[in-house]
């Protein structure tokens, strides 16, 4: 994830005001959710994830922070795009490639199109087509537009001489070139969007005369698209309400004390509520300029209750807490309000927020803040309250009349939904079934009734068997194709954001079942699906997202390595194994298990676009093995976890890629007390980070410390085989032995029973001093602060040793206090 | 006695009409010279740190000149401001060793001036005046995020311009034009001009600025990508012809000095390109370059330097200036200057430090006398 969040602002703005640019036929900006990655949210319900026909996306809780980025950008949706580059196609009736489209649409720094030689303008087939002769007017228009942006937005790249709001600039050429290619052109694609940017020019360069002129001239039309002409009364009505003193922004740079008005009547808010039910493109804008006042001063303004109904959505579209109070006002107000879809679909949302995800997210769920982003003015109630309020929902739900707005097979889904949210399965399977033979097979409501079905059938047989694995493969493959579809994408999203539009439906799935698969213990086809996802389900230590080794780390058993590596191993793979193990990863050099999984074309693309770490396949047996010897050296059965790492390569250990050269080195048999981890003292040693050579020494010094008869020597060899074992916890220079991370804190308590053993067979009080000192370190940890600071001040070994026989009855006061059995020994 | 007194009175007057007219006489050949040290500060963007030093040769600074934008063309923006003044860049923490005035420097490249029509030079005249307002604004430490634009009829909050332009036979006349409107648009405005040394040379043939000083500068007096130059920022050689049988300038005239170092890259003879930010210090290390004659220098690896590939092989030619070459471009230029306070302004502050301060302190001596 390190691009993700330094790279949303330039990107998000610029994506978005392309849209605006050459204003697709319903350029929509969607909801649809960024995933940051400490946001472990789970939105199952998705109706409209893969929906072309440009209505708002139902994700989450606000329309002012879009989908689940809380910090505020706003991202245009996969139909943006295609309506788009589809309307231009139809327009110019000629081909040009998708990316070049979208490429051309992305570019807005004056800079890139100073100079017309480049490649932009050389290779670009969209721009080509443009340049054609016969395309003329369309290439005015093109440059104009990119012209006019720099004047048309706060957050687009302005005029390059910044000086864009001053009343003379917008009197522009610019302005004039438009207002001639209006006069002249006779296509109403063009005509449409130059009267559009002339109004909106007029609106920055406050000329209220100008505007109104053009849009009753060429937009107050009853053939005009309404989008449009919502859009352009936006500004009509942002103009008349404006202060008169236009330039007061400079002056408030100067005076910061200064404040500006805005002229605030009915009319102002009927006009922009009307905005908000007509123009998707102004949606967003008009809801941030009503939402400023309240609600109560608002209601007494508008006298229809079709308005006061618009007027309930727009707070409830910012009200980030549960809005059931609002729902009803709107249905019994409205019960074809525009909005409602949108805000049904929202609240169901909040549902899976506080009720499925805590539950869902185990050990994750203890850190509300987690999961909670918007917390301010959210009632997290306990999940008891929040199952009162899921019925409630389904109350409401299932008494909504079905008129056009609320389509029936939406209904039942959502009743689904709830029920399955309830645990309530049979009546969530019943009303699925209802609203699967409702729906046709290519809408996006079949999709999520799929999606229901698999979630039901999972939570009643409590297990993922063949047919249920079929049918996710075919779910999985087709969340895929859709991937694919829109992969002009991923040039814009995916590799800063890591997230696709289509793939967040699939990712939530993925997360889902998942996670509902390590609920009921069954580890192996967790990690094998959590492993197709690229949204992060958990925070692994430094706060990296886990992957699929950290989950066999944390929960698999001797028996799940053993399975897992069946199905790795194995010659003939069910579709659904073949999908899961075919996935790729990038590999971080010098990490351990430093992957970071997603799409393998995103990913290539990651990678040439960076430089930074490889492609590999994701799954890896010696890492299974690895981790499968880790877990056996935690139960303390070294003969297993031996064999588990003679089945890796002996490449693997040595390989500079991995982190264990780096890491397993020195002589871990030896401890010095003043550098217990590290391996400055043991320059002389030749370094292996075999683990498998490791423990077969290991062993060795076991098998002889059996056999010694002799008790000094026998003491030696247990403080050796004690040594071993402290090296082997996280305070040891063999960490990564049992350690995934050196952030972690196992420590083997086999190190302390075998310094006490040394201590206990030593006859030599000094010497048995010596192993006991070891012995008492606290939690193994040896720390000579914990000594005495006379000790700290003596650094050479044979010096340090004598001197510490020597004061051994010094430090019997310090070992009484400690541990008796060293008193009693001395 | 009456009449000795009056001998005496009469010798003493003598004598004081005497000295009074020596002095005089002396006066006027050798008038008081009063120059103003200034610097040029060119850099764009990334921060300069200045030390405790810097800061004290900064407190004897008369004039900061700050570059803040340039302006070129395009073919879909017209003339617009490119490598504009990065607010961050320039004294954020050391603004208050800062307390000389600051003159804003624009840059137009000719390219600019031979594209743009003759009716709009009124406006980008305008643009200008209007941009380096929030330029200028955004210098002052206090305002931290840029500014908005300044409304019409807005009383600018800088004194004094200069313009920095290459012009030419073909481009004199919009720039002259540029100049006039920017000086009827901002009467108050003291507007200066920067002159190349042929410029100086030949004012019939180029024509005199309509504006109240110059600045001469003398540098760039070599041919840049001949591999046989020796220095194209300054040698006497090549810029004392300029000053033969020059007239005086009709414009009051400051002095611009270099105080830069740069190298120029060549590869297989011909030139590459430029890199003003290579130290010294790269030619002392072995296993990099091997000394050629002069100031050249063989690179001996591949290697990346400031983002840029050289290769083995490669001729650097690594130029500076010498104390001696700033006493000999300070020597000649002082013959240029037709008043008696005047500007002598080094190009530019990031050069400057505590240990080469004394050559500039030796130049300025040169204009005291």
């Amino acid at each position: 994830m390190p691009l993700l969040k330094k790279q949303w602002k330039c990107l998000s703005t610029s994506v978005l005001f392309a849209f605006l640019l050459l204003l697709p036929k319903h350029t929509t900006i969607a909801c649809i959710g960024f995933i940051p990655d400490e946001d472990f949210r789970v939105a199952l319900w998705q109706p409209s994830a893969l929906d072309s026909s440009g209505h708002l996306e139902a994700l989450y809780f606000s329309l002012d922070v879009f989908g689940k980025n809380k910090y505020g950008y706003v991202y245009a949706s996969a139909i943006e795009l295609n309506q788009n580059y589809l309307s231009w196609r139809k327009a110019l009736q000629q081909q040009f490639s998708k990316p070049d489209f979208d490429t051309a649409m992305s570019i807005l720094e004056y800079q890139s199109l100073a100079d017309t030689n480049q490649a932009f303008f050389t290779c670009n087939s969209f721009i080509k087509a443009l340049r054609q002769p016969t395309n003329q007017a369309f290439w005015t228009y093109f440059t104009l537009a990119k012209s006019a942006e720099r004047f048309n937005s706060f957050n687009a790249y302005k005029d390059p001489w910044g000086l864009d709001s001053v009343h003379s600039y917008a009197e522009s050429q610019t302005q004039l070139a438009l207002a001639q290619l209006l006069n002249t052109t006779k296509h109403p694609f063009i005509q449409e969007r130059c009267a559009y940017l002339l109004c909106r020019l007029f609106h920055y360069g406050h000329q209220p005369h100008s505007l109104d002129s053009v849009y009753k001239k060429y937009l107050n039309k009853p053939r005009t698209t309404p989008w449009i002409k919502a859009a352009a009364e936006y500004y009509v009505t942002m103009t008349a309400a404006k202060d008169s003193n236009r330039n007061s922004a400079y002056d408030d740079y100067l005076e910061p004390s200064r404040t500006r008005n805005y002229i605030h009547n009915a009319n102002f808010y009927r006009h922009l509520l009307h905005v908000v039910s007509e123009s998707p493109d102004k949606r967003l804008a008009a809801i941030r300029v009503i939402t400023r006042d309240s609600l109560q001063h608002l209601l007494p303004l508008l006298p229809t209750k079709k308005e006061k109904a618009l007027a309930h959505a727009v707070f409830a579209v910012k009200n980030q807490a549960h809005c059931l109070a609002a729902l009803q006002k709107i249905i019994q107000l409205d019960p074809y309000n525009k909005l409602l879809p949108l805000l049904l679909s929202r609240e169901i949302n909040k549902v899976e927020a506080y009720l499925l995800t805590p539950a869902l997210m185990g050990k994750e769920a203890q850190k509300e803040e987690d999961y909670f982003i918007y917390n301010y003015g959210v009632e997290k109630g306990s999940s008891q309250k929040e199952r009162a309020y899921a019925q409630q929902l389904l109350a409401l739900v299932s008494d909504i009349s079905t008129n056009g707005i609320i389509q029936p097979a939406e209904k039942y889904l959502a009743i689904s939904h709830l029920h399955l949210m309830l645990h309530q399965y049979d009546q969530a399977l019943s009303y699925c079934t209802k609203a699967m033979n409702l729906c046709a097979k290519t809408s996006t409501y079949y999709l999520q009734a799929r999606i229901n079905m698999l979630a039901i059938r999972l939570q009643q047989q409590r297990k993922l068997d063949e047919p249920l694995k079929e049918q996710l493969y075919q779910l999985l493959t087709f969340m895929d194709a859709q991937h694919t579809v829109n992969k002009a994408l991923e040039d814009n999203y995916v590799n800063y954001y890591n997230f696709n539009p289509s793939l967040s439906i699939k990712d939530d799935l993925c997360i889902y079942l998942g996670k509902t698969l390590l609920a009921f213990g069954d580890v192996v086809n967790a990690a094998l699906l959590l492993g197709n996802t690229n949204k992060p389900w958990g925070v692994w230590m430094l706060n990296s997202p886990k992957n699929v080794y950290t989950i066999l780390y944390e929960h698999a058993k001797g028996a799940d390595f053993e399975q897992l590596l069946k199905v790795l191993r194995a010659k003939k793979h069910s579709h659904y194994e073949q999908y899961c193990i075919n996935r790729l990863a990038i590999f971080y050099d010098y990490g351990n298990y430093g992957y970071e999984t997603g799409d393998s074309a995103n990913l290539r693309k990651q990678i040439s676009n960076t430089n930074y770490g490889q492609l590999i396949p994701l799954w890896d047996t010696f890492r299974v093995h690895d981790l499968q010897g880790i877990y056996y050296l935690k139960q303390d059965n070294i003969a297993a976890a031996l064999h588990s790492f003679k089945q890796v390569a002996p490449q693997f250990w040595t390989d500079s890629a991995h982190a264990f050269c780096f890491y397993l080195t020195g002589n871990p048999f030896e401890v010095n007390i003043y550098h217990p981890n590290e391996d400055s003292q043991d320059s002389t040693y030749k370094n292996d980070p075999n683990k498998a050579h490791f423990l077969e020494k290991l062993m060795h010094y076991k098998a002889l410390e059996a056999k010694e008869t002799n008790m000094e020597k026998k003491a030696r060899l247990c403080y050796i085989i004690g040594n071993a074992y402290f090296s082997m916890g996280s305070s040891g220079k063999f960490w990564l032995m049992t350690n995934l991370s050196s952030y972690e804190t196992y420590e083997s308590p086999k190190a302390t029973y075998y310094y006490q053993k040394a201590a206990r067979l030593a006859k030599d009080a000094k010497q048995a001093a010596f192993y006991a000192m070891y012995a008492n370190c606290r939690h193994g940890y040896i720390d000579p602060e914990h000594l005495n600071t006379r000790l700290t001040s003596q650094k050479d070994g044979a010096e340090w040793l004598k001197r510490l026989v020597h004061e051994c009855p010094l430090y019997a006061d310090f070992f009484q206090q400690e541990n008796k059995l060293v008193a009693k020994i001395l | 006695m009456l009449q000795l007194v009056t001998i005496k009175q009469i010798t003493t007057r003598f004598f004081v009409v005497f000295v009074i007219a020596t002095l005089c006489c002396f006066g006027c050949k050798r008038q008081p010279k009063h120059p103003t040290l200034g610097f040029y500060h060119w850099r764009m963007m990334g921060n300069h740190s200045y030390s405790q030093s810097d800061s004290a040769i900064t407190l004897r600074c008369g004039q900061v000149f700050i570059k803040v934008m340039d302006v070129d063309w395009s073919d879909i923006y017209g003339a617009y401001p490119t490598a504009t003044f990065n607010c961050d860049s320039l004294f954020r923490n050391h603004w208050d060793t800062f307390t000389a005035p600051v003159t804003p420097v624009v840059f137009i490249t000719n390219r600019t001036l031979e594209k743009i029509d003759s009716n709009q030079i009124a406006a980008l005249a305008n643009k200008i005046l209007l941009k380096t307002e929030i330029l200028h604004i955004s210098t002052n430490p206090f305002y931290y995020s840029q500014p908005p634009p300044p409304p019409p009829n807005t009383p600018l909050h800088y004194h004094a311009l200069q313009i920095d332009c290459d012009w030419t036979v073909q481009t004199r006349n919009k720039y002259f034009q540029l100049l006039q409107a920017l000086k009827q648009q901002q009467p108050s405005l003291l507007l200066s001009a920067t002159l190349r040394l042929h410029q100086y040379k030949y004012p019939k043939q180029t024509g005199v600025p309509p504006v109240d000083e110059v600045y001469l500068m003398c540098y760039n007096t070599g041919q840049l990508k001949s591999p046989k130059e020796e220095n194209s920022i300054f040698t006497e050689a090549a810029a004392k012809p300029y000053f033969q049988q020059a007239a005086s300038y009709p414009v009051k005239m400051n002095i611009a000095l270099p105080f830069f170092s740069w190298t120029v890259i060549f590869r297989n003879g011909q030139f590459v390109g430029l890199d003003n930010q290579i130290e010294d210090s790269f030619f002392s290390f072995p296993p990099y370059v091997r000394p050629l004659s002069g100031n050249n220098f063989e690179l001996l690896i591949d290697t990346v330097l400031h983002d840029r590939l050289l290769h083995q092989g490669d001729v650097l030619r690594h130029e500076t200036i010498s104390e001696k070459s700033l006493l000999q471009a300070a020597n000649l230029c002082k013959k240029a200057l037709n008043q008696p306070e005047f500007s002598v302004v080094f190009f530019d502050i990031d050069h400057v430090n505590a240990t080469n301060y004394a050559a500039i302190e030796k130049a300025m001596e040169v204009f005291k006398h």
